[in-house]
């Protein structure tokens, strides 16, 4: 019996011991990859960012006064009276650092690999979005991020000192950037790829950054020497700032499939059918953005929004409706935020400019957003230029992006037989109108202040395109003055200045999570709020 | 061999003959038909000590002649037989039906007496298990057996089942038991394809020490099904089953109000219109309208009628506006479920054999839905000398038809159903080519008709399972065994979900009423599809030695050294195409675009190598050890080897002691007691539709970007999980005593059993801040502790008369506490999905959902200006969601051919979060929100500010509003109030069958028996009065997360039916 025993006790340990290798072997993953080339990962970061901050901000166009709720859906309280818990749209801190972890993992494995250009990327894209933690956070995880368990609870740091660290990874990136022995692969560049000269855009998109960052800097000023010694150090690196048609945006190859067009189209667009999305209906226009467009005779009202009572396909937007600016037969109606009064049939769903097809560009920032960031520094006389020029640039560059064209109609008669205007012609006429009416709000000369009438300016090219930056003008200039607050019963007259931790940290990380105190959502201020 | 143990023998009698001397006398222990009754114990009458029988009924004993045999065997009568000469005594005893001691199939398939056993078992037989004449095991096991708690997840036509013995011991891990089918490890899941009559037993091991030699998948216990073997005669059995399924109770529903859903409750002036005021909506979901008048109202806006020429006319459906409370109910069906079997079963002494078939034919509650269970089976034996095999081979086709999500929103039909105002016909829209119940005619402007996605939105399955295993076993010597086994599971499952598009008329989209319908919102809907194919394989191969051997005439020593490979393999292949461009013709090849696709594999490869010794003193004191090394390809090499050892005792206390045996009281006394260690390998599945077996969680992985590729643009993305090539096993440690005890020659049992089970080293994967980079890291951290304990009792019979009368009865009862010992430093939960979470201190699991802001006495604070309470923002803990108590009760009345049996339940301890109660406050026809007839109110309990700050009783400040805004918009955004006791008692089974007598069938020769029976399930259920939503048994699906209900889970069923079973 002994025997017995003992031969089925070795055999079991040699079968154990003999097949090891190729008995255990069969776990090597076959679904996802274990390693990737930096490129790889920066292609989806990049398109990923881009989708986040057109669609996860969406709270900040209601707020900014440029959407509404639609009045056929019941819209949970706490998104209509600003009276928000933790757990109010985690997602902007949750999926912004999940992002974040791909550019960092882009800048280290660009390092190890000695593929400076995309360390350099990883470096200018890591500090641009940070600082939109901050603008939204204040205080935030930074010098512990990407750790995974090896910093298990991230300690929060001042505002302040990642802002100044911010620059100075910018400063970094354009040292990289400029140095690297070769640009990186166009296919995985789908910024600035097919440019011709990436390495040029990619510097000016890290100055137009840091020049976005010291500006927001603006109304603090015990920031000022600071500011000048940057500003000095930008003007010193010489290459300046995204131009005219220097979009920041990216493209990957959209195409109208599932999950594969543009990433506003897919949140807010239509389905590959041509179906509205479910947010599509949801979001409608908001009021007040529509009068002030009209007031203005702006025929980007057309491209932000879309009369009423017309079917999803943008192709029939226009055709519907060539009315000129204040002929009754336009149709533009949006409710106000808070108010969901109007049913979807009766209001503004999004226009065919900023949802002008599936493969649209996703941008971060635009052209014109850089030129009024220029115009607003030159005004100031942080850099030298025309202010005035920049000014007029950057709200042709918004009629640019949007290929805002102006339809007259020579008859009564159908879209075929309307003289076409260019955007950039539309533009010149907008601005010439301003001029001959003399609007405040258009016209650089007739405007009392100019720093109101660039800010106003740029909230009107911003709509939908940018929420946060106009969010971040309204928190540091107040402007523009008169954006309502919410009409909800009880959301009093205060707009938010921030968004709550997410409640996710205060589970998992509480220790480090500082404790706002109640309302914080109106009086816990951005470092560089006034 | 046996020649010369017969020589041996017939020596021995010569010895006998001539020297008065004990001798060998040998025999066999049988039933009244003559199949082996096994572990009989044999006992020469006034001496010490006997042996027991073999599990084939085979005994040896030295007596002499003229000794009195004593031969005893569990559940049949005592007999007593006198040693004449002869050299092998057979012996048939009599069944009775006192069944404390029975025998129990332990690991692997090894028959072992219950007196051995040092820890908790417990057996179902086919009659207890058939008895309410269930489809599926899982429902025929609930309330039998102590420690074992099945939870059915809705009442669907094939619904997934959670079956947990003893509680929890994992955190995130798997909780379910281990099915062993005929001595075959397989999934869990499988239970729901066996057929309930091939079943001929279910072991129930619960503890971890009983499931020690199955490995690392046994630490929750192992349920041990036993398919049925032909007997020594030819029996056919036919028969037909069927039964009637019938919602048996809504949630309490109003029938004051009809509809309105704050429609213009702003004016263009921004003026507030009192909702009170508002006048009927005709299109609106919600039900926060006037009160009923009986008026003759609109339903829905105008409907645009075409006659043949083209022409057209508009017309507006007119209805009573007055309550039609049975339409919801009326909404569903009676659910028919036709189940026919036949089986076949035969045998002689060295051979068995058993084939049969069943189909099973479910029409469910909710219209359109269906499903059919189709199997197969094969059961044999064949002794050949030395040599046995035994095999089985089972074949089940299942199919499901049910309803998916409709095409606006994808909701549930019953969440269609409760957003139906009290006044709409609704069962008069089942037409739905009808123009008022059409997509561009249905009253409801914001959800469409449910009887759309009935028709046209499907979900279909197609699963083939095949469950196949040989066994061989050749007895080498006397007391040495090899068997080797070869088990295969093989699963192929196809599912393709289809809904319609929807094309809406163009008066339809110009939305006539201007409510903003969904034909204006929507356009139009193209047609989508989505195909799911699964592929999944079991092989396992056992190889053991038995040993069994008297050491000495008091010690026997029984050794189990084995060696097991389990392969595990999956594929699954999905294609999503949301937009089809042909109506109707759900092909990816009709693609707008590119369909989205998914590739998962995962395999798995197991190793283990156990040994299992038993000691038996003179058959009443038993010590069992058992030790198992597992390697399994998931885990690093470092730590893919792992050691768990198991010891018990038991003690038959009554045959060691003189002065307790043969006691007329006290006749049967066991105690015993178990300590056990398992690893277990708790790993996350990896895969979206398979589970990758615990495997690729040691190495960071990189994710397909969302969309990509574009054309020739790959892109990935880190994995949000935090893998961890460190990680180990899981450890549970179990303890264990219990005590057996039979009274009055066993006609009472009764059986006690505490257990404390503590699971350390947990592989959580804990959440962890999003600026780690990652949203979870997989750690081993985490501490459960499971105490309780289980009590049984049987009385049987408690009456039995000469008539022929008999009654039994059995309660069984488990307590149970679970409890977070921890998560991980500075982390006091972990959150299990559907509100639930595991907090550290608190039982397992417990429900987590916001509150409203409370005082320290817990008093809501309400708003001194609104009245309306403000809801907290950190979310609290309601308590626990798994029962802590629960009694089972069973009896059994019969008289000559008639049974009546029946079985209740009852399970507290508990709450259950009703968050379909939030769904039926947003529609507005829940009793709830009427309760203040629409009126302002005090808010009860509730503190305000007295203008100091100072809180004060609230006895005057009212809502601003009593309807839609305070019970859709405010009230129920608090789930608190809708966590409930979840309580119940249930009356699970009642039977009454008539055996027709034989006597009947004396002169017809091809049939021998006929039984007809009556049968409900389900019949009754007691729920606390603040439960008034629905089954607190439900789950959102068969996960830890247990406690929640939603609208996914249609209200509870009751089930009657008929049998009737021929036997030829």
């Amino acid at each position: 019996m002994k025997k017995i025993v003992y031969s089925l006790i070795i055999g079991t340990a040699v079968f154990a011991v003999g097949c090891k290798k190729s008995f255990y072997d069969v776990n090597t993953n076959p679904n996802q990859p274990t390693a990737v080339a930096p490129g790889l990962v920066l292609t989806n970061a990049l398109n990923t960012a881009a989708g986040q901050l057109l669609t996860d901000y969406d709270f900040t166009n209601l707020w900014m006064g440029y959407w509404s709720y639609s009045g056929n859906y019941a819209i949970a309280t706490s998104n209509l009276n600003y009276q928000f818990t933790n757990s109010f749209n985690q997602s902007v801190f949750n999926n912004m650092y999940d992002i974040l972890n791909d550019f960092d993992y882009v800048e280290k494995k660009g390092n190890e690999s000695g593929d400076k250009f995309s360390e350099g990327i990883g470096k200018v894209m890591k500090a641009f979005l940070f600082s939109t933690l901050v603008d939204t956070y204040n205080d935030i995880p930074y010098g512990d991020a990407f750790k995974g368990t090896a910093v298990i609870n991230p300690t929060y740091q001042g505002a302040q000192s990642i802002y100044e660290d911010l620059i100075a990874q910018l400063t970094a990136g354009i040292d990289l950037l400029k140095t690297a022995p070769q640009v990186l692969d166009p296919k995985y560049d789908i910024m600035f790829g097919t440019s011709g000269d990436s390495r040029t855009l990619w510097i000016k998109f890290a100055n137009t950054v840091k020049l976005r960052l010291l500006l927001n800097q603006s109304e603090r000023a015990d920031r000022a020497g600071y500011i000048s010694t940057e500003i000095a150090n930008i003007v010193a690196e010489g290459t300046g700032f995204l131009d005219a048609t220097e979009d920041a945006q990216v493209n990957p190859g959209y195409i109208n499939s599932d999950n594969k067009q543009n990433p506003f189209w897919i949140g807010y667009g239509f389905g590959t059918d041509g179906a509205p999305t479910g947010n599509n209906n949801i979001f409608r226009s908001h009021e007040y953005a529509i009068d002030w467009y009209q007031a203005n005779a702006d025929w980007r009202v057309r491209y932000f929004y879309a009369p009423t009572g017309y079917g999803p396909s943008p192709d029939n937007l226009l055709v519907g409706n060539p009315a000129p600016v204040g002929d009754p037969t336009n149709n533009y109606v949006g409710n106000e935020f808070g108010d969901q009064g109007i049913p979807n049939s009766g209001t503004s769903p999004f226009g065919p400019g900023i949802l002008r097809s599936f493969d649209m560009p996703a941008p971060f920032i635009t052209a014109s957003e850089s030129l009024f960031l220029q115009a607003e520094a030159a005004q100031r006389g942080w850099i030298t230029g025309d202010a005035e020029q920049l000014y007029k640039a950057a709200v042709i560059e918004s009629f640019n992006w949007l290929q805002a064209k102006e339809y007259i109609r020579t008859k009564s008669s159908p879209v075929k037989d309307s003289i076409v205007f260019s955007p950039a012609i539309t533009a010149a006429r907008y601005l010439q109108h301003g001029e001959d009416l003399g609007l405040e709000d258009v016209d650089w000369n007739s405007a009392p202040d100019k720093i109101e009438l660039i800010i106003r300016q740029k909230w009107a090219a911003l709509n939908t395109i940018d929420p946060l930056e106009a969010w971040n003008d309204y928190r540091r200039l107040g402007l523009p003055a008169d954006v309502p607050p919410s009409v909800f019963p009880g959301a009093g007259t205060v707009i938010p200045v921030r968004l709550l931790y997410p409640q996710r940290e205060y589970d998992v990380n509480g220790a480090s999570t500082p404790v706002l105190p109640s309302n914080a959502q109106f009086t816990s201020k951005i470092w560089w709020m006034p | 061999m046996r020649k010369i143990l017969s020589l041996l023998t017939v020596l021995l009698l010569f010895a006998a003959l001539a020297f008065s001397q004990t001798r060998l006398v040998t025999g066999r222990v049988t039933n009244e038909r003559g199949e082996p009754i096994p572990f009989a114990t044999v006992k020469v009458k006034g001496g010490k000590g006997g042996v027991a029988a073999d599990a084939e009924g085979n005994f040896r004993v030295q007596a002499k002649t003229g000794d009195v045999l004593v031969l005893s065997a569990t559940g049949a009568i005592n007999k007593e037989v006198e040693v004449g000469t002869e050299s092998v005594v057979n012996v048939s005893l009599v069944k009775t039906n006192e069944e404390l001691t029975s025998v129990v199939v332990t690991a692997l398939g090894v028959k072992k007496q219950s007196r051995e056993t040092g820890f908790a078992t417990a057996v179902v037989g086919t009659k207890e298990l058939n008895q309410g004449k269930v489809t599926n095991i899982a429902t025929g096991l609930a309330a039998k057996v102590s420690g074992l708690q099945i939870n059915l997840v809705n009442n669907g036509v094939d619904p997934a089942t959670r079956i947990t013995l003893r509680g929890n011991r994992s955190i995130l891990g798997n909780n379910q038991a281990l099915l062993v089918l005929d001595g075959v490890p397989v999934s869990i899941g499988y239970i729901n394809s066996i057929n309930p009559n091939d079943v001929d037993n279910v072991t129930v091991l619960k503890g971890a020490t009983a499931s020690a030699l199955y490995g690392s998948d046994a630490s929750n216990g192992v349920i041990i099904i036993t398919t049925k073997k032909g007997g020594k005669r030819p029996v056919i059995k036919v028969s037909n089953t069927t039964s009637f399924e019938s919602i048996s109770y809504l949630p309490k529903l109003q029938t004051g109000f009809g509809s309105y859903g704050g429609e213009s409750y702003s004016a263009p002036g921004g003026v507030l219109i009192d909702p009170l005021a508002a006048p009927y909506f005709p299109y609106e979901n919600q039900s926060y309208g006037p009160a009923y008048n009986g008026a003759t109202v609109p339903l829905g806006g105008p409907v645009r009628f075409y006659r043949a020429d083209g022409s057209y006319y508009d017309s507006t459906l007119m209805v009573k506006y007055s309550a039609k409370p049975n339409e919801k109910l009326n909404f569903f069906d009676v659910g028919v479920t036709m189940q026919n079997d036949i089986s076949f079963a035969t045998g002689d002494d060295n051979s068995s054999f058993y084939i049969s078939m069943q189909d099973v034919n479910v029409k469910g509650v909710v219209p359109g839905d269906k499903a059919r269970r189709t199997g197969a089976r094969i059961n044999g034996m064949r002794n050949y000398g030395r040599f046995r095999v035994d095999y089985g081979l089972g074949y089940t086709k299942k199919t499901t038809d049910q309803v998916g999500g409709e095409y606006s929103q994808g909701r549930p039909v019953y969440w269609n159903v409760i957003n139906t105002p009290m006044h709409v016909p609704l069962t008069s829209f089942k037409d739905i080519n009808q123009p008022f119940s059409d997509v561009n005619g249905y009253f409801n402007a914001y959800y469409p008709n449910p009887y759309w996605a009935v028709n046209n939105s499907r979900n279909k399955g197609n699963n083939d399972d095949l469950l196949g295993n040989i066994t061989m076993q050749l007895k080498v010597l006397d007391w040495l065994n090899l068997t080797g086994r070869l088990g295969y599971t093989g699963t192929y499952y196809d599912q393709k979900n289809t809904t319609a598009g929807v094309t809406f008329a163009d008066w339809a989209i110009a939305d006539p009423l201007s409510a903003g319908n969904i034909p204006s919102s929507l356009q139009f809907v193209n047609p989508s599809s989505f195909d799911l194919s699964i592929k999944q394989s079991k092989i396992l191969g056992d190889l053991f030695a038995s040993i069994n051997k008297d050491l000495s005439r008091d010690l026997n020593l029984k050794v189990l050294v084995g060696t097991s490979v389990t392969k595990q393999k999956a594929r699954a292949l999905a294609i999503s195409s949301n937009s089809l461009f042909i109506p109707d013709f759900y092909n990816t090849s009709a693609v707008i675009g590119q369909p989205v696709v998914l590739e998962e594999e995962a395999q798995r490869n197991d190793l283990g190598a156990y040994a299992d010794v038993t000691f038996g003193y003179r058959d009443f004191l038993f010590l069992h050890a058992t030790a198992r090394n597992d390697w399994t390809s998931v885990l690093d090499p470092s730590n893919r080897s792992f050691f768990y050892p198991s010891v018990d005792a038991a003690f038959v206390f009554t045959d060691a002691i003189k002065a307790l045996s043969n006691g007329k009281f006290l006749s049967y006394g066991k105690i015993r007691a178990a300590y056990s260690e398992v690893g277990q390998v708790s790993l996350p599945g990896q895969g979206v539709y398979i589970n990758t077996f615990g495997a690729y969680n040691l190495e960071n992985i990189f994710n397909v970007g969302f969309g990509f590729p574009f054309g020739g643009t790959g892109g990935y993305t880190l994995d949000n999980n935090y893998k961890n090539p460190a990680i180990r096993p899981e450890r549970t440690v179990e303890k264990e005593i219990g005590i057996e005890l039979g009274f009055l020659n066993n006609r009472i049992n009764f059986q006690a059993a505490y257990f404390d089970a503590r699971t350390t080293d947990q592989t959580l994967p804990v959440q962890i801040s999003a600026a780690t980079g990652y949203s979870g890291a997989l750690l081993n951290t985490g501490a459960m502790s499971n105490k309780g304990y289980e009590l049984d009792l049987k009385v049987s019979p408690i009456v039995r008369t000469r008539g022929g009368l008999r009654w039994d009865v059995g309660a069984n009862f488990s307590y149970i506490k679970n409890e977070v010992l921890s998560v991980y430093p500075g982390l006091d939960e972990v959150s299990l999905g559907n509100s639930v979470y595991a907090i550290v201190g608190k039982p397992y699991p417990s429900v987590k959902v916001t509150d409203w802001v409370r005082d320290d006495q817990g008093h809501v604070i309400v708003d001194k200006v609104t009245g309306y309470p403000t809801l907290d923002p950190t979310l609290k803990n309601f308590g626990n969601t798994n029962p802590t108590i629960r009694l089972g009760l069973n009896t059994s009345v019969s008289y000559k051919g008639l049974t009546f049996s029946a079985v209740a339940d009852y399970r507290a301890g508990n709450v259950i979060l009703n968050a379909v109660g939030s769904a039926l406050d947003f529609g507005g026809i829940s009793w709830h929100s009427a309760q203040t007839n629409r009126q302002r109110f005090v808010f009860p309990n509730s503190v305000v500010d007295d203008g100091t700050g100072k809180l004060v009783p609230n006895t005057s400040t009212i809502t601003a509003d009593g309807n839609w805004r305070f019970w859709a918009n405010t009230y129920n955004q608090a789930s608190s109030v809708y966590v409930t006791s979840a309580a119940f008692w249930k009356l699970r089974e009642m039977a009454l069958s008539y055996d027709l007598p034989k006597e009947i069938f004396s002169h017809v020769n091809w049939i021998k028996g006929a039984q007809f029976g009556l049968f409900g399930r389900n019949l009754l259920m007691f729920r606390p009065k603040e439960n008034f939503w629905t089954d607190p048994e439900f789950n959102e699906n068969n996960g830890n997360a247990i406690g929640r209900t939603t609208e996914n889970q249609t209200p509870p069923t009751r089930i009657v039916g008929f049998n009737v079973t021929l036997t030829f």
